[in-house]
């Protein structure tokens, strides 16, 4: 497998940002610590398994919440941001809100 | 030998607040740095375990062990206080209020 360097994550997460028209978040020291997750776990597993959710042990239990994860788009039209709060909407990031702790959208029979 | 006896648990040496503070968190995640950040300032003394940083096996026996005892799904981080209450994420006034910060 190859192995993924923080840089590479860095340009990964904000091409998401990019095309998906989200903000990265500000808070460049949270953002860091997400970055290094989402590495992390790239060179854990193979692939961006979320960094604020655990393993289920196979890419199949995984599927949902590989970054962006299924539930991004919906936390961030509701929260502003998603469940990392590593992107997001443009309102929210123009708005200057303090970004915190979020529902888990995902169904709980998912979570392993 | 129980779960929590095969488990690393990292020791903060801080104040007591009279309760027992355990919080399993990802290495990975922003809320659960932030979360341990937070305790750590306040010096107040409680255990933490990486849960992704544990082998499969353990981690597992762990995860069901937890699900088992609380019946709460495993969202990080997953604050236990005195071996019987739960709070998941890091919402900052219930921390405060179960740990007596």
């Amino acid at each position: 497998m190859n192995k993924k360097t923080l840089e590479e994550t860095k340009v990964f997460v904000e091409r998401v940002a990019e095309h998906q028209g989200w903000k990265v978040n500000p808070d460049q020291e949270f953002v860091l610590t997400l970055m290094e997750g989402l590495n992390t776990n790239y060179n854990r597993y193979g692939y961006y398994l979320c960094p604020c959710r655990d393993s289920a042990g196979s890419r199949e239990g995984d599927k949902d919440v590989i970054c962006p994860c299924v539930y991004s788009k919906a936390d961030i039209q509701e929260y502003g941001h998603c469940y990392c709060a590593l992107f997001f909407s443009p309102a929210f990031y123009a708005s200057g809100k303090e970004y915190g702790t979020i529902p888990e959208r995902r169904p709980p029979e998912l979570i392993p | 030998m129980s779960i929590y006896e095969k488990i690393p648990f990292i020791q903060e040496a801080g104040n007591s607040t009279g309760h027992e503070v355990t919080v399993y968190a990802l290495s990975t995640c922003g809320f659960c740095k932030r979360a341990i950040t937070y305790l750590k300032e306040k010096n107040v003394a409680f255990r933490y375990i990486y849960v992704d940083t544990l082998p499969q096996d353990v981690r597992q026996e762990l995860k069901t062990t937890l699900r088992d005892t609380f019946q709460r799904s495993l969202l990080y981080p997953y604050l236990v206080v005195d071996g019987n209450q739960v709070v998941t994420g890091f919402v900052k006034e219930k921390w405060d209020e179960l740990i007596g910060i």
